[in-house]
């Protein structure tokens, strides 16, 4: 099994590098850029490893708090509720004339609207004390769709030019407007967020038990929790910070790394991060290569296209396996 | 030796409570069975000490002493190599081996190789340790929970207990021979071990103390045979009994 993990792992390093590459020699035109165009595409793949990274970790994080594996930030409204947050905050700043609230990251907003979204998920999809794998999705869908009903009301009381960028911001794109301070402080926040989820791993694989027996063998669940909740609020918020609301890699990435390499969660953690950012990378490549839409298609519909089959396969393997 | 003592213990899911006052004990080395109606408190008495503020269940009074020291205040490394929990409905998400499943009891102790090996060769899964746990039976799995809380206490059953609720409910007949036989080593080697049993014959025959609880309260505890005996039990669950063997328990007309 470690032989397996391993080969797994150095495999995803492999493929990450690969495409960072097609990243970096992908665009207007094919080749390796000058420097100037270079330091875009830099900024620009370093956005989309730590957006792609983010969700996945988050997603694995999800997945083992609600001990559900159809858990994501997207399916349960977190990257919604930290879309709603941003734009919420872009607002409050044209409101007050207050540019530096308009412009800024809002990385705040968009963790505030992403806890919310899990405060109302976590207290209403519960059945009789204990978290309800299908209510938490049904209450997520709904949470989502609050949320993103709130965004689209927002987004038409701000003026034209905003409401434009904002819409395609909120379809899900790698942005080009952050400075490298916010890719940096973003990218390192979830590389640490990565580590501490690795380090957490055999916790996770503890708490995969019921909530009594876990505590039984000395799983500090009540303090894990808000751990685990806090640390996939923080990486969706910045996930979404830097692409808006991206579907389904939360989703996908888990479960392709746990198909491969097994449940253990230090693999997952690690794996999913590789492949999520592979993942995001990779769109961004061929979003940028194919020029469609002048290489500005959002790379939400890249992965809502991949991620919507595999969630219903995934649902349907479920009903099947009577879970 | 009183090994596990609940004094005077309440506990509730929210609505009212479950448990009124419960004292009872159970001895280093002695198998007591814990028996009682449905709904009487038995899992609950088991989770006021396992997870005394975990998912529903909250102790509302009373305290639970391991040895005389209250078990909250116990260091988690040392709860965890003293107390082993068999839950009534183990569950694991995701598609864990036996092998993993059964590492976890040392979770928070030193690993320890050897523990794992000799609680699979006793919990009869030798040759079972890759298999999927998620996709063995239900008697099956009682099994792996069995090795995982052996895992658990390995080495220090001397001063262990091991609270397993209905922990051979979903075994065949050999299996829950041979498990019942671990328990009574487990006993013989100075673990105090509970015993939630809903069949009062195998209850009677295991166990060497009993604790009868009826609507969250005891209503007897002592020697096994004293308490398993029809004249205690009858009242208790509404039925009578044709003879003292326990079999063939008859309901009593409603009233």
């Amino acid at each position: 099994m470690r032989a397996r993990v391993v080969t797994v792992i150095a495999s995803l390093v492999i493929v990450l590098v690969l495409v960072c590459l097609c990243r970096l020699i992908a665009g207007s035109t094919i080749g390796w850029p000058g420097t100037d165009i270079l330091e875009l595409r830099a900024a620009r793949l370093t956005s989309g490893v730590a957006i792609g990274a983010a969700l996945a970790v988050s997603g694995v994080l999800l997945q083992a708090l609600l001990r559900n594996p159809l858990a994501s930030p997207f399916i349960l409204g977190l990257a919604s509720g930290a879309g709603f947050g941003v734009v919420l905050a872009v607002y409050v700043g044209f409101r007050l004339g207050m540019d530096s609230i308009r412009y800024a990251p809002n990385w705040g907003p968009a963790l505030v609207g992403a806890m919310a979204s899990l405060g109302l998920v976590f207290a209403f999809g519960r059945r009789r004390g204990q978290l309800d794998p299908i209510g938490l999705i049904l209450v997520g869908v709904v949470v989502s769709a609050i949320f993103g009903a709130g965004t689209l009301l927002v987004l038409h009381l701000l003026p034209a030019d905003e409401m434009a960028t904002l819409t395609r911001w909120m379809m899900g794109r790698v942005s080009e407007d952050r400075s490298w301070a916010v890719i940096g402080l973003i990218a390192g926040g979830t590389a640490l967020g990565t580590i501490v989820a690795t380090w957490l791993g055999p916790a996770l694989d503890g708490a995969a038990l019921g909530d009594d027996e876990a505590i039984s063998i000395g799983v500090p669940l009540p303090v894990l929790r808000p751990v685990l909740l806090l640390l996939a609020g923080a990486l969706t918020a910045g996930a979404v910070v830097l692409a808006g609301p991206i579907a389904f890699v939360g989703l996908i990435c888990p479960h392709v790394v746990r198909l491969l390499s097994g449940p253990g969660h230090r693999s997952l953690v690690i794996g999913s991060a590789l492949l999520g950012a592979a993942l995001i990378v990779g769109a961004d490549a061929l979003v940028s290569s194919f020029r469609v839409a002048g290489g500005r298609l959002p790379i939400g519909i890249f992965t809502a296209l991949i991620g919507g089959p595999i969630f219903i396969w995934i649902l349907r393997s479920r009903w099947r396996a009577g879970t | 030796m009183t090994r596990l003592r609940f004094d005077n213990v309440s506990a509730s899911y929210g609505r009212g409570e479950v448990l009124c006052g419960v004292t009872c004990s159970l001895h280093a080395g002695a198998i007591t069975a814990i028996v009682g109606p449905n709904g009487s408190g038995k899992t609950t008495l088991f989770r006021t000490v396992v997870a005394p503020r975990g998912a529903g269940v909250r102790r509302t009074g009373g305290a639970v002493l391991l040895d005389g020291e209250p078990v909250e205040q116990l260091a988690t490394r040392r709860r965890v190599a003293r107390i082993a929990y068999i839950p009534q409905r183990p569950s694991v998400a995701g598609a864990f081996t036996v092998q993993a499943i059964v590492e976890l009891g040392r979770y928070a102790l030193r690993d320890n190789a050897q523990a794992v090996r000799q609680a699979v060769r006793r919990a009869g899964l030798l040759g079972m340790e890759r298999l999927i746990y998620g996709e063995l039976s239900v008697g099956e799995q009682q099994r792996v929970t069995l090795a995982r809380a052996l895992t658990q206490i390995h080495g220090g059953e001397a001063d262990a207990v091991v609270l397993a609720d209905e922990p051979t409910s979903a075994m065949d007949i050999r299996h829950e021979v041979s498990a019942m036989a671990v328990f009574r080593e487990l006993s013989q080697a100075g673990v105090a071990v509970g015993l939630v049993v809903h069949d009062l014959q195998r209850a009677r025959r295991w166990a060497d103390r009993a604790v009868l609880l009826d609507a969250g309260r005891v209503v007897a505890e002592g020697e096994a045979d004293d308490i398993l005996t029809p004249q205690r039990l009858g009242p208790v669950f509404g039925v009578h009994f044709v003879d003292d063997s326990l079999a063939e328990p008859v309901a009593d007309a409603q009233t």
